[in-house]
């Protein structure tokens, strides 16, 4: 713990386990759970962000764009590997995929 | 959806890399707090799945101001501090106000902490209780709570030869909460990202006490795929187990009615919990599910009549 944190022993704890650095779980990986992979295809999506409202881990990353007619919005930008978990909700949800023939979010197996 | 850009906009109050089991659907609601207003929150969490994985030291996933509390007194902390908030305001004629949002597991809320939470409700402290209710003590390892349904197999109440599940019918606490006579009661589902931001808007930014509902499918609890919670949660709302309505000052409103309302067996035998009921000796069981659900649905769809 000491090397970890930077602090000398436990005496250099906030008091009552208080973390002052909020959000700081992002430091932390979840990417290493992941058996099945979710891979996003660009040219297939239609943008509606359900994927990016449903998935748990907020592992879509946006971007800003622009739409057809000229007006700002977000967009998907990636998906971030350090954190997504595999576990396809947002393969399941996409209304692209359900739809058929065309796959806006494939999922393959990871490579051991 | 123009409401999903809206939100896409602000910052979450929910970073990555919390704990939650791989296909929680839980992080979907707590993501959307700051989204949905512009008033600064603070959000206190029941011991709880959520409570746990968000919180594994030295690491926190929140963003905004959050306190840990135990298992039975979520609503009571966050009711210390909204009356903190609101004494300091008036001395300090601060003009922005703090909005209190206290969140519990079904464990942390239908059985452990409704004393607290009725309480804070009675008082009329300016808080949001939001409960996401997945139907046992799963962050304990499954075990039956006030609001598991009929029939279900948890580890305290196994499914067998002789006993099918749990015996008796889920408690139905947002009818507790309507007694209150609070501002705002509602049931939302994590399906329908919409009429959920729409719900917690309103919680949050309300003058008064709020209380919201959630259905959270769990992964392990409900013995589903990891992919699967988002579409079980709809199948609960398209049975009608889990309907959508909100109390509006005493007035009811259905947000969503069925065109067709499927059997319950179409959300039942999807998962592994329900498993056991494929026997047909316990075919009276469904019958039985599926009365209590016409029953709760017809009053519901005649309470709003009413209004």
């Amino acid at each position: 713990m000491s090397e970890k944190y930077g602090l000398k022993n436990w005496q250099e704890l906030a008091l009552g386990g208080v973390i002052t650095d909020g959000g700081n779980a992002a430091d932390y990986e979840t990417g290493t759970w992941r058996t099945w992979r979710p891979l996003w295809r660009q040219e297939s999506c239609i943008n509606c962000l359900r994927c990016w409202v449903f998935c748990p881990e907020g592992a879509f990353v946006l971007k800003d764009g622009k739409t057809p007619a000229g007006k700002d919005r977000k967009e998907i930008k990636q998906i971030d590997y350090y954190y997504c978990r595999g576990c396809g909700l947002c393969v399941r949800e996409c209304p692209v995929n359900k739809k058929g023939k065309k796959k806006a979010i494939e999922f393959v197996r990871e490579e051991t | 959806m123009p409401k999903l850009q809206e939100m896409a906009k602000k910052k979450t109050a929910f970073s990555s890399g919390h704990r939650l089991c791989a296909g929680c659907p839980v992080p979907i609601f707590t993501k959307m707090l700051t989204r949905v207003t512009d008033y600064d929150i603070v959000v206190g969490s029941a011991t709880g799945c959520l409570e746990v994985a968000s919180s594994i030291f030295p690491y926190s996933a929140w963003n905004v101001p959050w306190i840990h509390t135990a298992f039975e007194n979520a609503a009571a902390t966050m009711s210390g501090v909204e009356a903190m908030a609101r004494v300091r305001s008036k001395r300090n004629g601060n003009a922005k106000k703090i909005k209190c949002v206290a969140i519990g597991g079904d464990g942390g809320t239908y059985d452990i902490g409704i004393q607290a939470l009725s309480a804070a409700m009675e008082r009329g402290h300016d808080l949001l209780y939001i409960c996401y209710d997945n139907g046992a003590y799963m962050n304990t390892g499954i075990q039956r709570s006030g609001a598991t349904p009929l029939g279900a197999a948890t580890t305290t109440t196994p499914a067998g030869q002789v006993i099918a599940g749990k015996q008796q019918q889920r408690k139905d606490l947002s009818k507790i909460m309507v007694a209150h006579h609070i501002d705002y009661v509602a049931q939302a589902s994590i399906h329908d990202p919409i009429d959920l931001s729409e719900k917690i808007k309103k919680g949050i930014e309300l003058d008064g006490p709020a209380f919201l509902n959630i259905l959270s499918p769990c992964v392990p609890g409900w013995r589903i795929n990891p992919d699967m919670a988002v579409e079980s949660a709809s199948l609960a709302v398209e049975t009608c187990f889990w309907p959508l309505y909100e109390v509006d000052s005493g007035d009811y409103t259905v947000n969503y009615k069925p065109g067709k309302k499927r059997p319950v067996s179409d959300w039942l035998l999807t998962q592994g919990r329900f498993r056991h009921l494929k026997d047909p000796q316990w075919a009276h069981l469904i019958d039985e599910f599926q009365s209590l659900i016409d029953e709760q649905w017809d009053w519901l769809v005649a309470q709003e009549k009413k209004a």
